[in-house]
């Protein structure tokens, strides 16, 4: 892989640790602790990897309606 | 840059388009788009519902029904990044619109980061799709004039704060870069 590929990798791992972190401390821990099971899990996971797809199926939710849950979570997106 | 004039919506860039004000800004770029069935499961509240209505009955949007063959090749598209560790996950409904998009020659919009990278490490093996996501098309609309704003950065803090989208800010700095809108 060229060297300006190797740079992106590394801007991707930094854009990656700022995003997580950035979610991290704007959620609501409470609000998510009051949160049913599955749904809990899932901003859990949101939260870890930005990943909204995965984590409105482990809610078993559409994507638009975890979109709805992160809002109230005070998560970034 | 000679831009498709067709583009592929996925869920993530509706469900946000739908609370930016400027959202109708998009037909000034493309003139007709697509939903893969898929993706429009995913959009089940209102305010996103209604956006694709009013898209749908002006006419610039339309459902691009499932198809055993471009689920397929989603399938393998997934499979294909899987193999490369440095790109994260590709979900079956973003892989749905690049497999549409490679076929008709269109501009993925999306804010899926395993396919905006997949792309942005080889678009040779995407091409003839373009991926975007929605900072790529802020960054096309204030170049070319579409968007007017005091600054490309003044126009990304207006979408961030209505749609309560952040980007992180190295991305926007990259991507000012790639499109020759960096503030001196």
């Amino acid at each position: 892989m060229a060297a300006s590929a190797e740079e992106l990798l590394k801007e991707w791992e930094e854009e990656d640790r700022e995003l997580r972190e950035l979610r991290r401390r704007s959620a609501d821990w409470k609000y998510i602790e009051s949160l049913p099971p599955r749904v809990r899990e899932a901003v859990e996971l949101y939260v870890e990897t930005g990943d909204i797809w995965l984590a409105a199926k482990l809610a078993g939710l559409t994507v638009d309606e975890f979109n709805e849950i992160r809002i109230k979570a005070g998560i970034l997106w | 840059m000679s831009l498709p004039s067709t583009c592929v919506l996925d869920a993530c860039f509706i469900i946000d388009w739908a609370r930016w004000s400027k959202r109708n800004s998009l037909w000034r770029v493309f003139s007709f788009g697509f939903v893969p069935e898929p993706v429009l499961r995913e959009i089940s509240t209102s305010g996103p519902l209604r956006v694709l209505r009013e898209w749908m009955s002006a006419g610039f949007l339309t459902v691009y029904p499932s198809s055993r063959d471009i689920e397929d090749e989603a399938l393998r598209l997934i499979v294909e990044a899987r193999r490369n560790p440095r790109i994260p996950r590709i979900d079956p409904p973003e892989a749905v619109c690049v497999a549409l998009a490679r076929r008709i020659g269109a501009v993925v919009l999306t804010e899926n980061r395993g396919v905006i990278r997949a792309y942005e490490i080889a678009r040779e093996n995407l091409a003839p799709a373009v991926v975007w996501n929605s900072l790529r098309l802020l960054a096309y609309l204030y170049a070319t004039g579409v968007a007017v704003s005091s600054s490309f950065e003044e126009l990304v803090a207006e979408y961030e704060q209505e749609v309560k989208h952040t980007f992180s800010r190295r991305e926007v700095v990259r991507v000012a870069k790639e499109f020759g809108i960096l503030r001196a």
